[in-house]
């Protein structure tokens, strides 16, 4: 594998025990530190193959290749859909889950889980439980939950998809200040061209099941970007020849 | 504190207000057709009996909550242990589930008496029996609740390496909370109904007695109205054990799983 490359898949298919086929021939590089965005139509298996990529499914062929955290450093984080919270936790325990975790657990470090709760902007929420939060709020610990173990990959899975726009980008516009301070590589799905767009180096569409790769466009926008981007003319051509591209998928 | 009281009573005011309609019409109805006090007793008869004999009531209703009491948390510590072997090995659950279903069907008025010659009579029989009835609901909500599929937070734990007893501890046995106290709500008003059986066939000796034999006694000398103080004395204990066991669980649910506290 290319040194520069966090994660490379070649030929990956996917054809869980049921039967169905989710992935037929994915061929994928992310360079170190890059954020990737992928876009598709419902079911493609967009999440199958960030599942794959965390070993929570077994891959049937194909190669896929996932860079090693360095010492210290645990390979990939997952953000879920929904926040997966412990209700019965503090927001503070829950960022600290992780190094609780595993055979040789690091010990609950309740000083970086403050210093992430910061940084997502809730320091005031830590003794608080997850029910008394907000949508978004939870999806900000759900956030600082993955990066407590200094990920080398990021996996987020739709990680906005339920919440109302304006908190959406207000989310995306924290994630990317996060991403350009640590510069994790990020897998990212959405179905939110716009999003995808805005927090990204690289958008790829995937096709209907069994998914596979079959646009692959940079965004050359100058970053950091700024929340104003969003209306520059160079930004709304990408999104446009995106949902071109996945308009044919559709 | 204020607004949440009035709620309250607001939210028990028609209760409140169809016990005292069903007291009048009930009154009413004992006048009207001149029913004989030892069929239909008024409810200012029963009121008579149960202040002529609220000694012996109350003994009665305590000796008899105490037997539900401990039955009931047989109930629980049992009713989990045996929950928690079913969810961890599936071959016990698939052993021994038909047997737990045994416990719901079986009538327990005729086990009862073959406690009675297994155990004596006694206050440990009426606890087996309390025991007996309240004991289902508890298996099955404790199976459920720590056999339900948390699947994206089982990927998290997977994801950081979580060993099986970390994913117990800290998933499977705090997510199993809410339904255990769903499980012992359920319990707790079954196990006042089996300690009650219990005392039909099982009395304590020594001229104590509970509800159940209360209840068995009046009906024999058609005491009547204080046969409905000792009904009522029941239906109040019944209550109250729920009453009580939804208030602590409900404040656990509200305090931790704050999504949940209906019910």
């Amino acid at each position: 594998m290319n040194g520069r490359h966090a994660l490379e898949a070649r030929g990956l298919c996917l054809t869980y025990p049921g039967g169905i086929e989710a992935l037929r021939g994915v061929d994928l590089s992310v360079e170190e530190s890059s954020f990737v965005s992928i876009v598709g139509p419902s079911g493609c298996g967009k999440s199958t193959l960030l599942k794959a990529v965390a070993g929570l499914v077994p891959i049937t062929s194909g190669t896929l290749t996932v860079g090693r955290g360095a010492e210290g450093r645990s390979a990939v984080a997952f953000v879920f859909q929904s926040p997966t919270l412990l209700t019965w936790r503090t927001v503070l325990g829950n960022v600290a889950l992780p190094t609780e975790l595993g055979r040789r657990p690091q010990g609950f470090d309740a000083r970086r889980a403050r210093e992430l709760l910061s940084l997502v902007g809730l320091d005031e929420f830590a003794d608080r439980f997850p029910t008394e939060l907000s949508g978004g709020m939870q999806m900000r610990v759900s956030l600082a939950r993955a990066l407590i173990t200094d990920p080398r990959i990021m996996l987020l899975d739709e990680p906005f998809g339920a919440l109302d726009d304006l908190t959406r980008q207000r989310l995306n516009e924290d994630l990317h200040r996060i991403w350009q301070r640590d510069r994790w590589t990020a897998l990212f799905v959405t179905h939110n061209v716009s999003e995808a767009v805005y927090l990204s180096d690289r958008v790829v569409v995937m096709s209907r099941r069994p998914g596979r790769i079959v646009a692959d466009v940079s965004v050359n926008l100058p970053l950091p970007r700024t929340p104003d981007c969003r209306a520059e003319q160079a930004f709304g051509e990408i999104v446009r020849e995106i949902g071109a591209r996945l308009r044919e998928e559709a | 504190m204020r607004p949440r009281f009035a709620a309250m009573a607001r939210s028990a005011f028609p209760p409140v207000a169809l016990f005292l309609v069903f007291v009048l019409a009930w009154h009413a109805a004992t006048v009207a057709f001149a029913i004989p006090a030892f069929i239909l007793p008024g409810p200012a008869d029963v009121f008579r009996a149960a202040a002529a004999n609220a000694g012996r009531l109350a003994s009665a209703t305590a000796l008899t909550a105490i037997a539900a009491f401990a039955g009931f948390c047989a109930s629980v510590v049992i009713g989990c242990l045996i929950g928690f072997a079913f969810s961890q090995w599936p071959i016990v659950r698939n052993g021994c589930y038909p047997y737990a279903i045994f416990l719901q069907t079986v009538p327990i008025v005729a086990i009862a008496p073959l406690i009675i010659i297994w155990f004596g009579t006694g206050l440990q029989s009426v606890i087996l029996v309390s025991f007996i009835v309240s004991l289902f609901p508890m298996i099955t909500n404790a199976t459920a609740g720590l056999t339900t599929l948390h699947r994206d937070l089982l990927d998290l734990f997977r994801l950081y390496g979580a060993t099986r007893g970390q994913v117990l501890l800290k998933l499977r046995l705090p997510a199993a909370v809410p339904f255990v106290i769903a499980g012992a709500k359920t319990s707790s008003g079954m196990s006042v109904i089996g300690a009650i059986v219990g005392e039909f066939f099982a009395g304590y000796g020594a001229q104590r007695y509970g509800l159940g034999y209360l209840i068995t006694l009046t009906s024999g000398q058609l005491k009547t109205a204080y046969l409905f103080a000792a009904v009522l004395c029941s239906t109040l204990l019944g209550l109250v054990t729920f009453g009580a066991v939804s208030v602590a669980g409900n404040a656990i649910l509200r305090r931790w799983f704050s999504h949940q506290t209906h019910g």
